[in-house]
Parts: C-alpha cells; sequence; structure tokens
C-alpha cells in the first residue's frame, strides 16, 4: 500500500514532506506507539490490581491521596 | 495666533501676516500647566500640556465647526488625557496622551471630534513578529530566523480549529536552519486535567524527541500557547506552555514547563501532531528586551 502524502506548513510555504522529514515521521509513529501500548500495558496492569484488590479507581486514589 | 477675521477694506500689516506665516510655519502654541478646557481661540493651533500630575483637556460642543483641527501635545511626565465635555470624542486608540506624546483633534461637527493619536514605536510589551493560518498540515513550523537576537524570549499562540485524528499527542521540536532537532534532549512536566473531573493528573517526559504536550481534540477547537525562553542563547531552552484539548480522551487541558537541555541556538520551532493533520492560525510575538 502507497503510503499517503504528508505536507508541511513551513512558514508561510506549504509543501510536501522532505525525504528526512518523511523518516522522522516514521521513527515519530513508531515512538508513539511504542509509548502507547506501553501506557495500554500500565492501565491493564493497574486494572488488574485493583481487580485483585476489589478496589475501584475513585478508592485507590482516596487510599493514595 | 488664533484664526483672523478680515473685512473688506481692512489693512492687512505686516505683523497680522507674519503672525499667520507663523502659525502656519511654526504652529501657536499655549501651553497649559494644568487641566485645560478648549476655547474657540485654539482652533489651528497647538496645545501643549506641561504637568508633572495628570491632566485633562476637555471638549466642549459650540466651539468648533467641522473640518477644524488642532494638534494636542504632552511634554511632561503627568498623563494627559482628551475628554468628552459636553461634546463626544472618539478615537482608535487611546486618549490618554503619555509624555512626549500627541495627536490631532479633529471635529466632524460643532458637536463631535476624533482624537487621532501619533504612531509611537513601542520599546515594551510583546511586539508581533509573525503569523499564518495552516490547513491539513502534518507539521506547522514557523519561519525560518522567527527567533533573533531583536528578543530573548517569545510567546506564541496556536488556535488549531481541527485535527483529522482525534487525542494525537501535541509535540514540539526546536528547529534551526530549516532542519527540526530530533536529539533526546527534551523535558517538560506539568499537570493535565479533565473538564468536570475533580482529578488533576501528571504529564511527565524526560529525554524525548520532543516536548509532548497533551492531546489534539478532533471534535473541538485546540489552544495551545508557547512560552520559549532563549531558544536563540547558546544556553538551555525553556518553555512554558498552555494547552486547550484533549486529556485522556476528554476535553481537558493542562499547563507545564520544560527544557532543551543543550546549548543549541535555533531559529524556529515546530508543532505537529502524532498522527494526522491539522488546521488552524497562529501568531508569534516577542517580547521587547526594554
Amino acid at each position: 500500500m502507497q503510503s499517503p502524502k504528508l505536507f508541511a506548513q513551513d512558514g508561510n510555504e506549504y509543501r510536501e514532506f522532505t525525504q528526512g522529514e518523511y523518516e522522522q515521521h516514521a521513527a515519530d509513529i513508531i515512538e508513539y506507539e511504542r509509548q502507547n501500548a506501553l501506557a495500554l500495558e500500565k492501565a491493564a496492569a493497574r486494572k488488574t490490581l485493583l481487580d485483585r484488590l476489589g478496589m475501584t479507581e475513585n478508592e485507590a486514589a482516596l487510599l493514595l491521596g | 495666533m488664533a484664526i483672523q477675521t478680515f473685512t473688506a477694506a481692512q489693512i492687512l500689516t505686516a505683523a497680522q501676516m507674519n503672525a499667520l506665516q507663523a502659525n502656519d510655519y511654526n504652529q501657536t502654541v499655549s501651553t497649559k500647566t494644568a487641566n485645560y478646557v478648549l476655547v474657540a481661540a485654539d482652533k489651528g493651533t497647538r496645545v501643549v500640556m506641561n504637568s508633572a500630575s495628570a491632566t485633562t483637556i476637555t471638549v466642549n460642543t459650540s466651539l468648533f465647526a467641522a473640518g477644524d483641527s488642532l494638534r494636542l501635545q504632552n511634554i511632561n511626565t503627568g498623563a494627559t488625557v482628551v475628554t468628552a465635555g459636553t461634546a463626544t470624542v472618539t478615537s482608535a486608540g487611546s486618549l490618554s496622551i503619555p509624555q512626549w506624546g500627541g495627536g490631532q483633534l479633529f471635529f466632524t461637527s460643532a458637536s463631535a471630534a476624533v482624537y487621532f493619536p501619533d504612531a509611537v514605536n513601542v520599546s515594551s510589551g510583546l511586539a508581533y513578529i509573525s503569523g499564518t493560518t495552516f490547513s491539513a498540515a502534518s507539521t506547522v513550523s514557523l519561519p525560518a530566523n522567527t527567533f533573533s537576537a531583536t528578543y530573548t524570549n517569545y510567546k506564541i499562540i496556536y488556535t488549531v480549529t481541527a485535527a483529522s485524528t482525534d487525542s494525537t499527542a501535541i509535540n514540539v521540536r526546536l528547529r534551526a536552519a530549516g532542519t527540526d532537532s530530533s536529539a533526546a534532549s527534551y523535558s517538560n512536566a506539568g499537570v493535565t486535567y479533565v473538564i468536570g473531573a475533580a482529578t488533576i493528573a501528571a504529564n511527565n517526559q524526560n529525554g524525548g524527541t520532543a516536548w509532548q504536550i497533551t492531546n489534539f481534540n478532533s471534535s473541538d477547537r485546540n489552544k495551545v500557547v508557547l512560552e520559549i525562553m532563549s531558544p536563540q542563547v547558546a544556553a538551555d531552552t525553556n518553555f512554558f506552555w498552555d494547552t486547550y484539548g484533549r486529556v485522556g480522551g476528554s476535553q481537558g487541558g493542562g499547563h507545564g514547563n520544560g527544557e532543551f537541555r543543550a546549548a543549541t541556538q535555533f531559529d524556529s520551532l515546530t508543532l505537529f501532531p502524532s498522527a494526522g493533520t491539522i488546521t488552524g492560525s497562529y501568531q508569534v510575538y516577542g517580547y521587547a528586551i526594554a
């Protein structure tokens, strides 16, 4: 599948990404997905722990606050 | 010399001619040291306020006609306020005349005047540098050399009216000579909050490749306000951020601060969503140094 073209508003010029910008964008997407996966993993672990303790999010916040 | 009314067969004296000529070439001046109420004889002259205390120049009706005008100036530290007495006074600018300020009072009728303050080069405060709209852009970079030696600190206000993808992170990268820096030197911290929720969460990143602050909202407008400190100085660059958009999938925002920990000098920066495109506008201002 062909990747969609990406465009930059560079000052007053609207232009297509340069090769370097495409490469940076691809690296950013990978990093963003890695961070999202970590966040989801953390949220799932938190939910599992709360379920095991039989507590709600609010109760946990009260306990920690 | 106030305006003269000459009658038929009257002799125009050299003194009168010289006085009128003097007013034409070196406007008649009447200096006032206290509050002053304009009189008809002030037409076409220059009223100069000279008081260390605040004063007023009051404008009343039935003294001037449409088309009449006079100059107002202030040469002392007390501000002078052009004040509507029985006449109306309108202006696109301030009616307060600072020291070394002035302007023209122009009458549009016997009961209405417009004060046109002279433009003053502001040496302090926020100075507009640039701004533009953007549409369906994956990245939005300020023009090259937006950051210069003219100012040390900058304020940038983005209004993002549309984001193609919801809840993608708001990223900012510093830029030099047309290239964004993706060095792992970006850190930021702050608080985030969701509208209507009681809890406040943390925004925290250390050693990232871009500043990353809250999320874009695809169903509502977004505001991103950045204060960039010393980007052109060969020292760490600091920033302060305020956002309104998405937090954790809900409407919210946050504020905080951060740094780029390296002595790189930057002349611009780039705002971009982690995915999709954004549409909106921005304005950049410089904080005058003195």
